[in-house]
């Protein structure tokens, strides 16, 4: 049953891409539109294909850019989250602090990172970092802070000391908040270097794209769209697929 | 040990108050099995989360041997229940009560070990399950199996079998009795089932509607095993049902 509804699934996920991107194909084959407004696709891959070695470079510089902000990012939210849930005095000014830092667009500070930091990957490892951070602290804090109430009283009926019912209460409660924070740092992180590279890189798909925009070479920029948009998939389905292992006393999500 | 209260009054504030529990007097004997009846929100839960320290009385004072609630619980005196089950999803019914045995007390009495409290409520061939794999039933065994570890000797019951289906509670509340004289703690229960009531207790406690006092105290004497057809249990059961539809406040409800 399970088996043949996520066989539907893909089958109906792929139809709609396979219709999308034929349609594009088409599209621009009947309309005649020239490759420097929209080039079809089958152009597109024939660029990344002539490539390989430019693109694979970029696309692991940024990935490395974009992984090691999102881990470090993942640990500080965990890391204040924890600190909040033992601390609890602290919540209101650390959250004031937090929300003005979230608050100011990371477009303003990712040119001036660049200024300061020059252009290594540092400060795409930073922005990628604060994008990542605020999600996880706001997700996983509400999880160790809205523990089932029965299961609260439990462990105070136990003379559970703050520590214990977070670390056998509270921490794994937060688990699968920390997934649907993950869910939606994890595809924006690509985002993040990529936006950090644009202000100025020695490399990665932003400075493709940043290049190509600028030659008006729209093959080479939609070949980093692709890989970006790929990348993003495939991160997004590794999230969702360790959700479900680690999160497995939930049930699956029912649409129907 | 001896649960004793004095003059314990309790109101929540939130908003508005409430007077949950007013003058409350009550000396209950060791190793006495107590039924608690009444109405809905007459403040039945009120008085077991007092005096298992869960909530601090607004006025008034509770006596468990010779401690306060909070002292009790600190000693491992006090085992608490109630209608959830309360158990940790990620965790297997074996992990379940291990849990619990890290917070078991030392005292001088021998404790149960994990594995004869999972044979004693029957999960034995269920100790690798997760909760979510358990029916309802199951559930409230396992958490009959945790009370079991603690070794206290007070079991606070809050409507522990409510929420299952008629069949499934009668069987549990007899495993109840049944724990109750191999291991003899002295119980607090509370039910909304006047016919158990009868059935397994000592002494039925009948509470007035809000805000909550005790307007009836009655021993059951009645011999084991009690059956429905006894003209004594027909005469109790009238009894307590003319008090609860007419309490000495003379507000009728429907308790019944
Ligand atoms: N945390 C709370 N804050 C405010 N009011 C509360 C709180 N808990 C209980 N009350 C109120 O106190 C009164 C007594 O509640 P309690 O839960 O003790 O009743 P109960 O006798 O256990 O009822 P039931 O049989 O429905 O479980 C109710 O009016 C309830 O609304
Ligand atoms: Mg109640």
């Amino acid at each position: 049953m399970q088996h043949k509804q996520s066989r539907k699934t893909i089958f109906i996920t792929l139809s709609i891409v396979v219709v999308f991107f034929l349609g594009w194909e088409l599209g621009v084959f009947l309309t005649g539109t020239p490759v420097y407004l929209l080039p079809a696709p089958s152009r597109v891959i024939q660029t990344l294909l002539s490539h390989p070695d430019t693109f694979a470079q970029a696309t692991f510089l940024t990935l490395g850019e974009a992984l090691t902000g999102l881990l470090i990012g993942v640990l500080a939210g965990l890391l204040l989250a924890s600190v909040l849930t033992l601390l609890p005095g602290f919540e209101d000014g650390v959250m004031t602090l937090a929300i003005l830092i979230k608050s100011t667009p990371m477009v303003a500070i990712a040119p001036l990172l660049t200024l300061w930091l020059g252009f290594g990957v540092l400060p795409k490892i930073i922005i990628t970092a604060l994008m990542s951070f605020f999600p996880v602290l706001i997700n996983v804090l509400s999880g160790m802070q809205r523990v089932d109430p029965a299961l609260h009283d439990l462990f105070k009926s136990w003379n559970a000391s703050r520590w214990e019912i977070f670390r056998y209460l509270r921490a794994p409660s937060a688990i699968p908040y920390l997934f649907t924070a993950l869910k939606i740092t994890g595809p924006l992180s690509l985002i993040g270097a990529v936006v950090a590279e644009w202000t100025g890189a020695s490399g990665g798909l932003g400075r493709t794209m940043w290049m190509a925009y600028t030659n008006l070479n729209l093959p080479f920029l939609f070949a980093a769209i692709f890989i970006l948009a790929a990348a993003g998939m495939i991160i997004y389905r590794i999230i969702t697929w360790s959700e479900a292992k680690a999160v497995f006393w939930q049930p699956a999500q029912t649409n129907s | 040990m001896q649960i004793s209260i004095q003059s314990l009054s309790h109101q929540y504030f939130n908003g508005k108050t409430t007077h949950a529990l007013e003058d409350i007097h009550l000396d209950i004997s060791q190793k006495q099995f107590v039924a608690l009846i009444g109405p809905s929100g007459c403040g039945k839960s009120t008085l077991i989360r007092l005096i298992a320290n869960l909530i601090a009385p607004s006025q008034g004072e509770i006596r468990i041997g010779e401690f306060h609630p909070k002292q009790a619980i600190e000693n491992g005196q006090v085992a608490w229940m109630a209608q959830s089950p309360a158990l940790l999803p990620w965790l297997t019914v074996e992990g379940n009560l291990r849990l619990a045995e890290r917070f078991q007390k030392v005292k001088n009495q021998q404790p149960l070990s994990v594995e004869q409290v999972l044979k004693r409520v029957g999960l034995e061939g269920a100790a690798d399950q997760h909760p979510y794999t358990l029916s309802g039933g199951m559930q409230q065994r396992l958490a009959l199996a945790r009370l079991l570890l603690q070794d206290a000797p007070i079991w606070l019951m809050d409507e522990p079998f409510a929420a299952l289906d008629e069949l499934t509670r009668e069987r549990l509340t007899e495993e109840l009795f049944s724990l109750w004289k191999d291991f003899s703690p002295t119980v607090l229960w509370i039910t909304h089932n006047i016919h158990e009531a009868i059935k397994l207790s000592d002494r039925i406690l009948v509470f007035s509607e809000q805000p909550g006092r005790i307007v009836a105290d009655i021993p059951t004497a009645i011999p084991h095993p009690r059956l429905e057809n006894n003209p004594d249990f027909q005469e109790l059961l009238f009894r307590l049902r003319s008090i609860l539809h007419h309490d000495p406040n003379g507000n009728f409800n429907h308790a019944a």
